[in-house]
């Protein structure tokens, strides 16, 4: 029997197939409309059994279910390639790459054992770690970088609908991929600004 | 590992390998509700957060007063250290708690001893001497853990097996020597896994150590072994070759008595099964009036 989860998480890496293939450069020179028709088939052929299961449950079986603030990072991608507008401004882009590339360098390490301290435990209903999530969201609004608390906020009701496998809330707040995405993102961005200082810092 | 879950079905709980060995493991649960005639549909448990990689269960599951499942697991990635998960009553994971860290400590066995009282005992995967099975303790049902101390049994880095009888006492097969897994033992504790008696020593092959084992003399003494084991054996010799492709290599052979499994059946008698030189699983079966006839034998050994 097929479940809610398996749904979700097949659309998860489905979107990922499908924006990471539109980002090749050779897409981004097609007319919008060739992209959008381009997005469906491609959209189409990642769900498709190829044997006895599709790219998207491939790519799900091995590096699991996507986290929310991937999905928001994806559906932004593509947005852009679509449209030709970015969505939000680069400071919150940058702020939210460098929020997710700091919390990944040290909660990886931590969580999977190096030290006495997991914090992965307190994704799994801490009354504290849901209030400094909060405290976070609300002062990342006030400093204008909504995007930050668009990503917590969406992470915490996909969590409460049970959206994704895991029932840890860190699982739907960062991924491994979208970590690593970022440590490169920021690096690339801090080379950036020493090789040509007046250069503008967008990543 | 299996339990019987408040509802009565039966969860089984297995380790499930993808990529890079038992690093790239995870746990995977299946229900049977029919006493195992039928069973549901694999699920995976979501246990850590790095591409679910490193989980793997070896130690025997048991319920909460509230009916959840308890689950000692262990990692085997970057680090090698024991946690102990728990799962509602539909076996999905609701807490995870840290028995240690590090890089040294595998395989939890829990074993409760009260509703409040319990401690996990851990093979023993580092190189500081004394090689001895690492124990941690909670008198708060679980919400804290002591840190791992060094227990008086020995381990060899090698997996061990446990459970608490009806009267309190601590039962536990272990190699119980600092090198090899050629001797296993039946343990016993009356005072919670501070100080232990042995049993019996069920397989013993240490006094061949250092001698040139060769392939003919291995299989005579594995022979006599399986005919000792069950004199109704219509062919020792089967045992002994069998024994013999696994265990001897170049110019000698060896002995293994290895991953014992432990447990009571619901009519007392406890049962062990363990690997015999890596080519068959042992079931040896004993009641408590045997057991307690043995410590009673052995009332004035001295403890470990």
């Amino acid at each position: 029997m097929t479940r809610f989860t398996d749904i979700t998480g097949l659309a998860g890496a489905t979107l990922a197939i499908t924006a990471s293939l539109l980002l090749a450069p050779p897409v981004r020179r097609l007319k919008r409309i060739h992209i959008g028709l381009l997005m469906s088939v491609i959209a189409i052929i990642v769900a498709i059994p190829i044997g006895t299961l599709s790219p998207a449950a491939y790519l799900r079986s091995g590096f699991g279910d996507l986290s929310i603030t991937t999905h928001v990072l994806l559906g932004m991608a593509i947005f852009t390639v679509l449209s030709g507008r970015r969505p939000v401004e680069e400071r919150q882009k940058n702020a939210i790459h460098g929020m997710i590339a700091v919390t990944g360098l040290v909660f990886y390490p931590l969580a999977l054992g190096f030290g006495p301290f997991d914090p992965y435990r307190l994704g799994y209903g801490s009354p504290w770690f849901l209030t400094g999530l909060l405290m976070l969201a609300l002062g990342a609004w006030a400093v204008r970088f909504h995007l930050i608390s668009i990503c917590i906020a969406l992470a915490v009701l996909a969590h409460a609908m049970a959206w994704n496998e895991s029932t840890n809330l860190w699982d739907y707040l960062l991924d491994p991929l979208v970590s690593i995405y970022a440590v490169v993102v920021v690096l690339a961005g801090m080379l950036r600004t020493i090789t040509h200082p007046g250069g503008r810092n967008v990543s | 590992m299996v339990v019987r879950a408040a509802n009565g079905q039966i969860r089984l709980f297995y380790v499930t390998v993808s990529v890079g060995g038992w690093g790239g493991s995870s746990v995977t649960m299946t229900t049977s509700p029919d006493d195992g005639k039928t069973w549901t549909p694999a699920r995976r448990l979501i246990t850590t957060p790095f591409f679910n990689l490193s989980t793997l269960v070896k130690g025997t599951p048991f319920l909460y007063a509230d009916g959840t499942i308890g689950l000692p697991v262990y990692h085997e990635f970057i680090g090698k250290f024991g946690e102990l998960l728990r799962l509602d009553k539909t076996g999905a994971v609701i807490d995870k708690q840290r028995l240690s860290s590090g890089n040294d400590s595998l395989q939890p066995v829990l074993l409760a001893q009260s509703d409040r009282k319990a401690i996990a005992l851990m093979r023993y995967a580092g190189d500081q001497l004394p090689k001895r099975v690492l124990r941690v303790s909670t008198d708060d049902a679980g919400q804290h853990w002591s840190r791992p101390e060094k227990s008086a049994l020995s381990n060899p880095n090698a997996a061990l097996s446990g459970v608490v009888l009806a009267d309190g006492k601590i039962l536990v097969a272990l190699n119980d020597i600092e090198s090899g897994r050629d001797q296993l033992s039946l343990v016993a504790s009356h005072d919670g896994g501070v100080t232990w008696k042995t049993v019996i020593t069920l397989e013993d092959q240490t006094a061949l150590r250092g001698q040139p084992l060769d392939r003919a003399r291995f299989l005579e003494t594995t022979g006599t072994l399986a005919r000792d084991s069950d004199a109704t054996v219509p062919n020792p010799a089967d045992y002994s070759r069998a024994a013999a492709a696994q265990m001897c290599r170049g110019a000698g052979c060896g002995f293994e008595f290895s991953y014992p499994y432990l447990i009571q059946a619901r009519n007392g008698d406890i049962h062990l099964v363990y690997t015999w030189n890596r080519s068959f699983i042992k079931h040896v079966r004993f009641n408590q009036a045997w057991l307690d006839q043995r410590l009673s034998e052995k009332g004035n050994d001295p403890v470990h």
